[in-house]
């Protein structure tokens, strides 16, 4: 009976708590997108912005470690039974990108243009074998200061 | 060419399906897949009760039989047991024990124990209602009844066990697994009812007396609101109409019961 209710106090707590800042992150994330909006980037190699006088190009990186809320698991543990998209995770990486692509633009205030942007994904996996605690996720790119044409 | 820069207008990137939508439909396939597992078992336990064969069984449940403990009930109920036999053939030795507790039950275990209550004992006045509870013990063990209720109950715990780890849930796991044992276990006992009442013409040449623990039984109950979907046993008033549809279908006669003997007298 105790192990019941725990795991239904457990699948509560995770998904109002997990909703709440879920949305309070998307909320964060929507604004500093509109802030950084001007600020080009591009994943292909060449400049995008002409540049009349290049100044630096610098390595930029910005990442971020997200965990999944137990409600989110106990629901990818049934999808995995029946097999399906995994809603309950899409959010959570999708949120994990923007946050690491918006840390990576933050962390080169002046830059003209950011290109050659890569991200990759890492799973830290949870106590139990074969489940995921968390996702950390690394956007690097080369950030180009200098003046444009 | 301009870089013009543009937010996506909306995120195609996650479903919009709420979330707790997602977890019912996944929970609802899971559980009907689950029902479906226990079913299925369930049959396959029916079958296994039917096939095991007396010998078998005696000897895998040698070890629960305990040597009961000897007192002027105890000897005069398995000689009431033993009395019986010829009409109600078990493959193996019954043990009868009598346990001096005030609660109203008899029950019988794998392995040929029977346990009598002196609750029980003080809610019948007649041989003929006690040699019928008797008959209704021993038919349930001709029935490989316990054996049924046991593999069930099996199979559940397991089920339970490899869904959450925890097999103590299978209680409480779903109600409607609950109604089918309940309808299940009421089937067994409506069946153990009808061979015992042949079991007591078999031995007496009638039936008198036979619904005397019912009826003892409807006196003293406190009548419940609810319906008996969950109960184990079916209700009193509808054993007790099956009695007599069973000793018209038959046309068993009805004569006056005889008188419990001394030493079970209270």
């Amino acid at each position: 009976m105790i192990y019941l209710f725990s795991t239904l106090i457990l699948i509560i707590l995770g998904f109002v708590f997990g909703r709440l800042a879920e949305s309070r992150h998307y909320h964060s994330i929507k604004q500093r997108e509109a802030a950084l909006v001007n600020l080009p980037n591009t994943a292909g190699r060449q400049l995008i912005i002409p540049m009349q006088h290049i100044e630096k190009a610098e390595l930029v990186t910005g990442n971020v470690v997200i965990s999944v809320d137990y409600f989110k698991r106990i629901v990818a543990g049934l999808r995995s039974l029946i097999g399906g998209p995994l809603q309950s995770y899409e959010t959570l990486l999708d949120r994990a990108r923007r946050e690491a692509i918006l840390r990576m633009k933050e962390s080169c205030p002046g830059a003209c243009q950011v290109i050659n942007i890569r991200i990759e994904t890492c799973a830290i996996h949870g106590r139990q074998p074969g489940s995921i605690g968390s996702v950390e996720l690394i956007a690097y790119g080369t950030a180009i200061y200098g003046a444009a044409l | 060419m301009v870089y013009r820069p543009k937010l996506p207008a909306t995120n195609n990137n996650v479903s919009h399906q709420h979330p707790l939508r997602e977890l019912m439909l996944l929970l609802a396939a899971f559980l009907l897949f689950l029902l479906f597992c226990y079913w299925l078992l369930g049959l396959f336990v029916d079958y296994a009760a039917d096939k095991l064969s007396p010998k078998l069984e005696q000897q895998l449940f040698s070890r629960f039989v305990i040597t009961a403990k000897a007192s002027p009930e105890q000897q005069k109920l398995q000689q009431l047991v033993e009395q019986l036999q010829p009409c109600a053939v078990t493959a193996y030795p019954v043990q009868v024990h009598y346990i001096n507790d005030p609660m109203i039950n008899a029950a019988v275990l794998p392995g040929g124990t029977m346990l009598v209550y002196q609750g029980l004992l003080n809610s019948i006045d007649t041989e003929n209602g006690l040699m019928f509870v008797l008959a209704h013990e021993l038919a349930h063990l001709k029935n490989r009844d316990h054996l049924r209720s046991m593999g069930r109950g099996l199979v559940m715990a397991a089920l339970t066990y490899s869904m959450t780890g925890s097999s103590q849930l299978s209680q409480l796991f779903t109600p409607a697994v609950d109604l089918g044992m309940a309808q299940h276990s009421q089937q067994r006992e409506r069946a153990a009812d009808a061979t015992a009442l042949d079991i007591l013409h078999c031995y007496y040449g009638h039936i008198g007396g036979a619904d005397n623990f019912f009826r003892s039984m409807l006196k003293n109950q406190k009548l419940s609101a609810l319906p008996g979907w969950f109960d184990s046993h079916p209700q009193l008033t509808e054993r007790l109409q099956q009695l007599e549809v069973i000793a018209q279908q038959k046309s068993y006669p009805q004569l006056p019961p005889v008188t419990l003997p001394a030493e079970l007298l209270q």
